[in-house]
């Protein structure tokens, strides 16, 4: 039997062609762009890695452009295809209209050689600028449909007034004489790098960004035509730069008050690196968008919902291994009364236990007989709902310790008292000590993607491995239950907080600060009160703990935590919200666990629930580890 | 191929070979060796200076060269392994000369920390200003960390065969280079190595392939050298924002045939979820290169990449590209295919070295006390040659 690869397992932006880029590409992001990301400024788009920047970018290069022009009729694409035409990409007879010139900031130029800071930061203008135009007419030729053996001498180059004023780039009229001039001068600069004593790079140095005011006058013309009249600058991985080149980049880029789109991309910045260049008006030189909004963040988590499920599904139709449908159709939703039956008795016990120890007190005796009327009927509704009485109980035994009072609660009351939040609380804890599932289906599969993409696609991968390995076994029925959901995606958790002293800089730290925060967080959420129902999944810095942390000058171990987490939310593991001040505390910033890894730690997948801690918890936590407590029914 | 005669001794042959090297013979020596944890590198210097006083050479002058590292994450063993190792090494050495310090780490001044590659460049610009006068360079590679060696021996290759088509371009005007590596496999799989970088390295003169916009529309072809518990490594690499281009043709080398009968089984084992289910690389793409002699490893990787380079040539040219994860002689006999392939012209092809660098190494005491090593040494340069 042959085995077929599994198309979660790629990740869409990198490793696929042009062809299945434009099939997988969800035009939803298109649709949730603002108007002014293609306006003449600087936006910058921020995500940690796999959140989508890449794959937005790649959207616009002129090869997925062509790719969905040929494939405009295809009923996949047509949407994809009808946004890219409102937004002015295409031309309905005459094709794309606009040049994409992409570039990643990952090709070297941290490398460049350090030293006095007029030569590097020339050094590096110099390069970028070789790079812009290198990058532009090659891209040039492939909407032109050069074929292989076609020079670029095909094409004519005219500028408008502004390029009058270019120093660094020569104006040449002809495409291929500039771009042999280009190829010459990015190797001249290598040749230098790449000799081991390096002293003189004078003449390879520029003094203004010319590429950009370049690619925004010059004009293209093949046989008569004008090619190519909207112009977007794509700058990827800006986080690969060294710190003083970034900032370079980013003011000298919204200084020049560039007339055609140019975006950044780089990894979300937490703790430091203030964007703005002296002089630029954010909203109108400088622009910010969150990827995860673009997604549909946790406020529009109704959108991520509908979005991530086109990405899955859009995925399970480029195989043929499993009849064709959508994901969520081979996933169960629910459990049925038998699946959870071992788990109901082991709830009653525990109802029946408690009963009988609060026997005596009369408060609580319309409450347990309510109890008592619910146990008719084995659900894991009910399970819920017995957890709930438990927790309602609990909490009110705790409060009657300051208030003694001793009169019996009306069953209204465990109504009133009962909430959502509660019954989140219930359901986690339902899963923490009687195993009932509570990772499945696919409104959770995409909650535990944390706004990411990539992650929604290494954890469907899990699960299309579990489906496969059905097949393989011959099952009749295929689908799989919550239990089998909630194996795998506890699994591919686990993978995931195994991998990350392998897969980060500062992966050992990290790893011991996420397990600390991770033991924490279980601490908070499983106590049989359910103080912060349905759980604690975060910790908070206050903005006086923060001050700390980004003081600049302090002691070593400071500086690591501040790398640590920086690093951390940078690649996702930790998630950032601001929180506001209240009478009683003041702002600070809440930084969430990964959702994948709350799976791991086995807490619930809301936000919302956090917890202060100072700075020298989170030293000792990350140096050292946290001593894990016991707690809750178990 | 500059070394189609080449000489490398092992185990009892390598004291051989000094006697008669060093032999009644002016000396003037620098001999670079790591200032890092493991002890083999103590084994290494102490046969080392007992032939050389043994041999009636005469010592005009000799240097130590301890090459040091502070970016490395090291737990209290190791850190005071080092400290001991580094007293041991100047000790063993002082019959023989002086010792001096490099730190190749070091920042920059109102920057961060200086890239691996930059520090690289650095480092070894200051080794290439100590071999002038020498008539013998010794490198020994035990306790240097592998993107360190790789620099400063094609470094010094550089500097002493800047041109291969020269007559006799070997004899490097009767400069001895030699290798040292204090091989024990199992100490190598047992030291683990976490934490990569995740800004990529590329050994210095080997950056142009890989970065230059004017190559990235040529093919690249991929080398990655298989290690045991290097997958998150080579992971790093192949998902490096512009490093393994999607398109790019895998060639994974494995060690075969080994010491250990089944490491080449286990290491294809390891890799497959990724190598062989994920990116569906045809198993006719698995290279096998002698474990215990570099210079069949260079032999075969030169040649794979030469037939590479003639196939591609039709469509403009090709970048070349070898990541090595496995063990030091392999890594050694990469790095020589390397550097004779980046000797060639540039116009149709290009090579590279992309390496994720571990930050953090593990090991227990018991680990490094337990070493058992063979000393291995190529002679690269020289009178060998002449």
């Amino acid at each position: 039997m042959a085995y077929r690869a599994n198309p979660y397992l790629e990740r869409m932006s990198e490793r696929t062609s042009d062809q299945e880029f434009v099939r997988l590409f969800s035009p939803r992001i298109l649709e949730r762009m603002p108007d002014d990301a293609f306006e003449g400024a600087v936006h910058v788009f921020r995500s940690p890695p796999g959140g989508g920047k890449t794959t937005l970018l790649r959207a616009f290069t002129p090869t997925a452009l062509k790719a969905f022009w040929n494939a405009r009729s295809v009923d996949e694409i047509d949407e994809s295809y009808q946004r890219l035409l409102l937004r002015g990409v295409f031309d309905p007879t005459a094709g794309p209209q606009l040049l994409g010139v992409f570039l990643s900031c990952a090709s070297g130029y941290a490398d460049l050689p350090p030293g006095a800071a007029t030569a590097q930061e020339g050094l590096f203008r110099a390069l970028l600028n070789c790079r812009i135009v290198l990058r532009a007419l090659r891209s040039l030729s492939v909407l032109a449909n050069l074929q292989a053996d076609q020079p670029l001498d095909l094409i004519d180059l005219a500028y408008d007034e502004p390029a009058a004023d270019l120093r660094a780039i020569p104006l040449y009229t002809n495409a291929g004489d500039l771009s042999r001039w280009a190829e010459q001068r990015e190797r001249s600069v290598y040749t230098q790098l790449d000799l081991i004593s390096r002293d003189n790079f004078e003449g390879t140095q520029d003094a203004r960004l010319d590429g950009l005011l370049w690619l925004q006058s010059v004009r293209y013309l093949y046989q008569g035509k004008t090619l190519a009249p909207k112009r977007l600058l794509m700058i990827d991985d800006l986080h690969r730069l060294r710190r003083t080149q970034r900032a370079l980049l980013i003011r000298e880029a919204t200084e020049l008050r560039p007339s055609i789109p140019v975006w950044l991309a780089e990894r979300s910045i937490a703790l430091g690196d203030e964007l703005l260049s002296q002089g630029a008006r954010e909203g109108r030189d400088l622009r910010e968008y969150p990827m995860d909004e673009l997604w549909g963040n946790a406020k529009g988590g109704g959108q991520t919902l509908t979005t991530f499920s086109q990405i899955l599904d859009r995925r399970l139709h480029i195989q043929n291994l499993i009849p064709p449908g959508t994901l969520s159709q081979y996933l169960s939703d629910q459990l049925m009364p038998s699946d959870v039956e071992e788990q109901f008795h082991n709830v009653v016990a525990l109802f029946r236990k408690e009963s009988q120890r609060l026997n005596s007190n009369t408060r609580y005796k319309e409450w347990f007989a309510r109890g008592e009327t619910m146990l008719r009927m084995s659900s894991s509704r009910t399970i819920e709902e017995l957890l709930s009485l438990l927790i309602l109980v609990a909490r009110d035994e705790a409060r009657r310790q300051l208030a003694l009072q001793l009169e019996p609660l009306p069953t209204e009351e465990l109504e009133l008292r009962d909430s959502s939040q509660v019954q989140g609380a219930a359901e986690i804890m339902a899963n923490e000590a009687f195993g009932v599932p509570y990772y499945y289906g696919i409104e959770r599969l995409c909650a535990m993607a944390t706004n990411n993409v990539e992650e929604l696609l290494s954890l469907a991968a899990a699960l299309y491995d579990g489906l496969r390995a059905k097949l393989v076994l011959r099952r009749a029925d295929l689908i799989l239950s919550a239990f089998d959901q909630e194996k795998l995606l506890r699994a591919a958790a686990k993978r995931k907080r195994e991998f990350i002293p392998k897969a980060h800089t500062e992966g050992t730290r990290a790893a011991r600060l996420l397990d600390a925060i991770g033991s924490f967080c279980r601490e908070k959420t499983f106590q049989p009160t359910a103080p912060y129902a349905p759980g604690v999944t975060g910790v908070r810095f206050s903005l006086s703990e923060l001050a700390k942390i980004r003081q600049l000058r302090t002691s070593d171990t400071i500086n690591v935590l501040r790398k640590v987490i920086a690093e951390s939310v940078a690649e996702n593991l930790l998630t950032t919200r601001e929180s506001a001040a209240s009478t009683s505390r003041e702002s600070g910033t809440v930084f969430y666990l990964n959702r994948t890894l709350c799976v791991h730690y086995g807490l619930p997948l809301q936000y919302g629930g956090w917890q202060d801690i100072s700075t020298q918890d989170a030293v000792e936590w990350m140096e050292k580890g946290r001593a894990t407590n016991r707690f809750g029914w178990g | 191929m500059l070394w189609q005669h080449y000489v490398f001794r092992r185990g009892m042959g390598v004291s051989d070979m000094w006697d008669r090297l060093f032999r009644d013979r002016s000396l003037n020596l620098l001999y670079i060796g790591g200032r890092g944890f493991d002890p083999r590198a103590q084994t290494t210097i102490e046969q080392f200076v007992r032939s050389v006083s043994s041999s009636g050479a005469k010592v005009d002058a000799a240097d130590l060269l301890l090459v040091g590292f502070e970016r490395y994450e090291l737990d209290g063993d190791l850190r005071a392994a080092t400290e001991e190792n580094a007293a041991i090494l100047q000790d063993r050495f002082s019959v023989l000369g002086q010792t001096e310090v490099l730190n190749m780490d070091a920042r920059d001044e109102g920057e961060d920390e200086l890239s691996t590659s930059n520090a690289l460049r650095k480092g070894v610009e200051a080794i290439l200003t100590r071999v002038p006068g020498r008539t013998d360079i010794v490198l020994d590679v035990s306790s240097l960390p592998r993107v360190a060696y790789l620099a400063i021996m094609t470094g010094l290759l550089y500097r002493l065969v800047p041109d291969k088509t020269a007559p006799n371009a070997l004899a490097a005007h009767n400069v001895n280079l030699q290798v040292l590596v204090a091989e024990d496999s199992r100490l190598d799989s047992v030291i683990r190595s976490e934490d990569p970088n995740a800004d990529l390295v590329t050994i210095p003169g080997f950056s142009t392939a890989m970065y230059a916009e004017s190559m990235q529309d040529w093919p690249m072809v991929w080398f990655p050298i298989l290690g045991e518990n290097r997958l998150g490594q080579f992971n790093m690499v192949m998902n490096a924002a512009a490093a393994i281009p999607s398109d790019a043709e895998i060639c994974p080398i494995i060690p075969h045939p080994s010491r250990g009968l089944r490491r080449a089984e286990r290491l294809l084992i390891e890799y497959k979820p990724l190598l062989f289910d994920k990116l569906q690389i045809p198993v006719s793409n698995v290279l096998y290169v002698s474990e215990s002699n570099p210079f069949e490893t260079y032999r075969q990787l030169l040649g794979a990449m030469e037939r590479y380079r003639k196939s591609l040539t039709i469509l403009g040219g090709c970048r070349l590209a070898v990541t090595p994860l496995s063990s030091k002689l392999v890594t050694l006999g990469a790095g020589l295919a390397c550097f004779e392939m980046r000797l060639g012209k540039m116009d149709d092809c290009g090579v590279t070295m992309p390496y994720a660098e571990p930050m953090r190494y593990v090991a227990t005491k018991a680990d490094l006390a337990s070493a058992n090593s063979e000393i291995a040494s190529l002679v690269l340069t020289g009178n060998a040659y002449a």
